[in-house]
């Protein structure tokens, strides 16, 4: 990560406008598209996931059919009057127009929204050629008079405040607005780009689909200036990416449907424009770009990123992205979908920064229309960081160091030491800045987890493999001993393999993949020694790793797939190993606790076991949880954010410790270890619901 | 299904993309119609519009639909000449006259049928309620750079 990064990215997370405004948004815009994806549901009478699958299978079919389908598209839009060019490189898009222009005489082009004109850094470099480009709508025309980028695929200015937008919008016209009067502010769009509609040699567009079957170039957009910029001037140039294909118009309904659903949450944008060819007189020339994307198509697992339709939905679910915004997290493409595909378009050195803030919470997975593994992509760009050294040197220093047992045992052991002598009431301070979350660290405890289990022997029953987690092991040992000790009440005889140490996860959201590697085969060795077939764990991350990600580290190695396959399917989150196998009346129920749930967010996205635990608790205390805000968006904690970019870490923890102050609760239970000790670093006072279920029960 | 209860369907949703529905007899009723709306000229009919007719900021233009959406509340406007899409571009109401017998159930159904007609060239939008914005501070705005009022107009 360059410090240029860094300081950008502290910038944004300084500036609480920019949050106020990004949470605010991502608030209703879930709401709202929610109730919009509801309605398609009911009206298709199909799942979400089946009609996003479907449109994925269309789009993954016209990349495997590449030189196929560009060719049809080019036959059918060019028998209707267009000019169709393929061009490799930003250069030669740049350079085909000027050319145009230059031989029509062309020096002003009116531009409507195109991603694919940022991506090539249009404006920039044809005023180099003499032809001015003018933005027309608002938001990128708002941009365009401050000198910005835009920070999200569909909100361009969705960083720029009021305050900012009078000021910019007052110096361009020459008089004064009210920044409360935002419908003054908007109207004045309208007379200040009309007359360069008029004047304009060319309009440039983006293109939303291109329908191979008829050579369309269909375009979505709300404020009426697309089909201004490309019906007023002579010329109208189409920038588009060649993955945006469909064959048929089937599928570009399909696509339709998903598409304003998932960017502005609406059912339809106002304007769905279907362009097919010029008329005489006039000229359509649809440049269509590569830049990278055959070489994504050949380098799975990025092929399956070219099926993006450029909602924006990733950013809006996104916890670092509602801290920062699409300036930091991101390159020009922003949002989950940058992180990946800048790599490509661009360089993996201007991915290197922002990857590093993907919290891995999967939460962008869920809502992707045309669902793209998004945080596995972000990993793989990360391994590709990693191997170019384009991440912190000490972050393998420190794995390697955890990949080891025997020196994380070490070293857990000096930390113990330190918190003794100097630890004060369960922390210690870190000599770290005061912006970051670990700061005040949890102190670590003399004993270890699987030290203080204390097992009852249950004559002819089952054994169950306790797998502890490293981490819960020495950072949060009463959670260890409450497990066993509810397995145990279940009637269960509990066995903690001595050797186990860590499935891998740090490293592998950290990019190292040899080391998760390394760790993972100790893993699996020391499991599959054990005789118990079952294998609980009260970390669900454990459960996502190994179950989700280790075949996946041994994809070119089908002995230790096949092992590692063997172990993950023993393994079972506690609370959903516990559901059947305890009964109410072993807990008492006769305090009312007011308690609530925080959902670790890959219980949610990649386990689909959110809510196992609470309603574990609820079943056997007889009691409802109190509802948490957003209780399922991430602490903060996943990946490495908060400890490389603590303010990213501590404004998502910010956003939970809030939610969890307003629902006022005396108690809050999550499952995940890791949550725990984030929010209590921050603070909060969260507790395993293991924990909390050991306190209640019965005394026999 | 039965034309009112399309007609029906239709009605909720344009009302949910803020558009408006009129419901009157011919053409002749909706020029009037819209002449009487207007606060004062221009009115550009566009059924009988020749460009270069009127300036660029028209209070209410007429343009006829091809086809309506029951689905989404659209109309979807065939307008292949440039110069003839004036009306529908610039006019800060527009009006849009739609024959029943011109509604369609689904997006299903339209898509098909603007493919029909996009084959060999064309221009063809689907518009679903008035122009709009919320690129300042996400606030929802109607009217921008297009109409800022949608009025169908549909005739039996």
């Amino acid at each position: 990560m360059t410090a240029a990064f860094s300081a950008k990215v502290r910038r944004a997370a300084a500036d609480p406008a920019l949050r106020r405004g990004l949470l605010a948004f991502q608030r209703s815009w879930r709401e709202s598209r929610g109730e919009r994806v509801a309605q398609l549901e009911t009206a298709t009478n199909r799942s979400f996931d089946q009609l996003r699958r479907e449109f994925a299978a269309v789009k993954d079919d016209v990349i495997a059919n590449w030189p196929e389908r560009i060719s049809e598209f080019r036959k059918n839009a060019e028998a209707a009057g267009a000019t169709v060019v393929e061009v490799a490189t930003a250069d030669e898009a740049i350079g085909y127009i000027a050319d145009v222009c230059r031989q029509r005489g062309i020096d002003l082009i009116v531009k409507s929204k195109s991603m694919v004109s940022e991506e090539i850094e249009f404006n920039d470099l044809l005023a180099e050629h003499g032809v001015q480009a003018i933005e027309t709508d608002l938001g990128e025309w708002l941009l365009q008079l401050a000198r910005e980028r835009p920070s999200h695929l569909v909100m361009p200015a969705i960083h720029q405040t009021r305050g900012q937008i009078a000021q910019v919008l007052g110096d361009e016209l020459g008089r004064e607005f009210d920044p409360d009067d935002i419908p003054e502010m908007v109207s004045s769009a309208r007379g200040g780009l009309r007359g360069h509609y008029l004047a304009a040699g060319a309009g440039l567009t983006g293109a939303n689909a291109l329908v191979a079957e008829t050579g369309t170039v269909l375009i979505v957009t709300n404020e009426g200036n697309m089909r201004m910029a490309s019906s007023l001037p002579d010329v109208h140039f189409v920038t588009a990416g060649i993955e945006k294909i469909v064959p048929t118009w089937a599928d570009a309904a399909n696509q339709i449907r998903l598409l304003p659903r998932s960017a502005t949450a609406q059912q339809l944008s106002t304007y769905t424009t279907a362009i097919t060819g010029a008329q005489p007189g006039r000229e359509m020339h649809i440049i269509l770009l590569d830049n990278g994307r055959r070489a994504m198509a050949e380098e799975p697992p990025f092929d399956t990123a070219l099926r993006c339709i450029r909602c924006g939905a990733c950013a809006n679910v996104c916890p670092p992205y509602a801290v920062v915004g699409g300036h930091a997290f991101g390159h020009i493409y922003t949002g989950a979908i940058g992180l990946v595909n800048t790599s490509f378009h661009h360089s993996l050195e201007d991915a290197a920064g922002p990857q590093s803030l993907c919290v891995s919470c999967g939460a962008c997975e869920t809502v992707c229309p045309v669902a793209i593994p998004l945080p596995d992509q972000i990993l793989h760009v990360r391994r590709k960081a990693a191997e170019h050294g384009l991440v912190p040197a000490w972050q393998r220093w420190a794995l390697r160091l955890w990949a080891s047992p025997r020196l994380f045992g070490l070293a857990m052991r000096l930390g113990a030491f330190a918190s003794l002598v100097l630890g004060r009431d369960g922390s210690l301070v870190l000599p770290l800045p005061k912006r970051h979350a670990w700061r005040k660290a949890p102190a670590i405890p003399w004993r270890k987890g699987r030290d203080l289990l204390r097992r009852k022997r249950i004559p002819d029953a089952p054994t169950v493999n306790l797998f502890a987690q490293c981490l819960a092991d020495r950072l949060l040992p009463s959670t260890v001993a409450s497990s066993g000790l509810l397995l145990n009440e279940a009637g269960l005889n509990v066995a903690a393999p001595a050797e186990q140490h860590c499935c891998g996860l740090p490293a592998y959201d950290a990019g190292q993949i040899d080391l998760a590697r390394r760790m993972a085969r100790q893993t699996i060795r020391t499991l599959e020694r054990n005789a118990a077939r079952d294998i609980v764990t009260p970390a669900p991350s454990c459960v996502a790793q190994m179950q989700h990600h280790w075949s996946e580290l041994f994809a070119d190695d089908p002995q230790w797939r096949k092992r590692a396959r063997a172990v993950a399917d023993r393994v079972h989150d506690l609370a959903d190993y516990l559901q059947d196998r305890l009964q109410p009346e072993q807990f008492s129920s006769d305090i009312d606790v007011n308690w609530t749930s925080h959902r670790f967010c890959q219980a949610t996205n990649v386990l689909k076991n959110g809510a196992s635990a609470e309603r574990l608790v609820a079943s056997l205390t007889g009691s409802e949880p109190i509802p948490l805000e957003e209780q399922e968006v991430c602490c903060g904690f996943g990946g490495m954010t908060s400890i490389t970019s603590p303010e990213v870490g501590q404004g998502i923890l910010q956003r939970k410790l809030n939610c969890i102050a307003d629902a006022n609760a005396d108690a809050v239970l999550t499952q995940n270890p890791g949550c725990i000790l984030h929010i209590n670093a921050g603070g909060g006072n969260a507790q395993h619901y293991a924990d909390y279920l050991a306190s209640r029960l019965k005394e026999v | 299904m039965a034309d009112e209860e399309l007609i029906a369907r239709f009605a909720e949703a344009l009302e949910g993309a803020s558009g408006e529905l009129v419901r009157l007899a011919d053409h002749d009723a909706v020029v009037g119609w819209a002449r009487a709306e207007a606060a004062c000229e221009p009115l550009l009919d566009g059924a009988i519009f020749e460009p270069g007719e009127v300036a660029d900021d028209p209070q209410i233009a007429v343009v006829p639909a091809a086809l309506g959406i029951a689905e989404t509340g659209s109309v979807v406007l065939v307008e292949p000449d440039p110069a003839a899409r004036r009306p529908s571009l610039f006019a800060r109401t527009l009006v849009v006259a739609l024959a029943q017998r011109d509604l369609v159930p689904s997006l299903d159904e339209a898509f098909a049928w603007i493919g029909r007609r996009s084959a060999g060239g064309n221009y063809v939008t689907t518009v679903t309620g008035p122009s709009r914005t919320a690129d300042i501070e996400r606030s929802l705005t109607i009217g921008v750079q297009g109409p800022s009022r949608l009025v169908v107009a549909l005739l039996p």
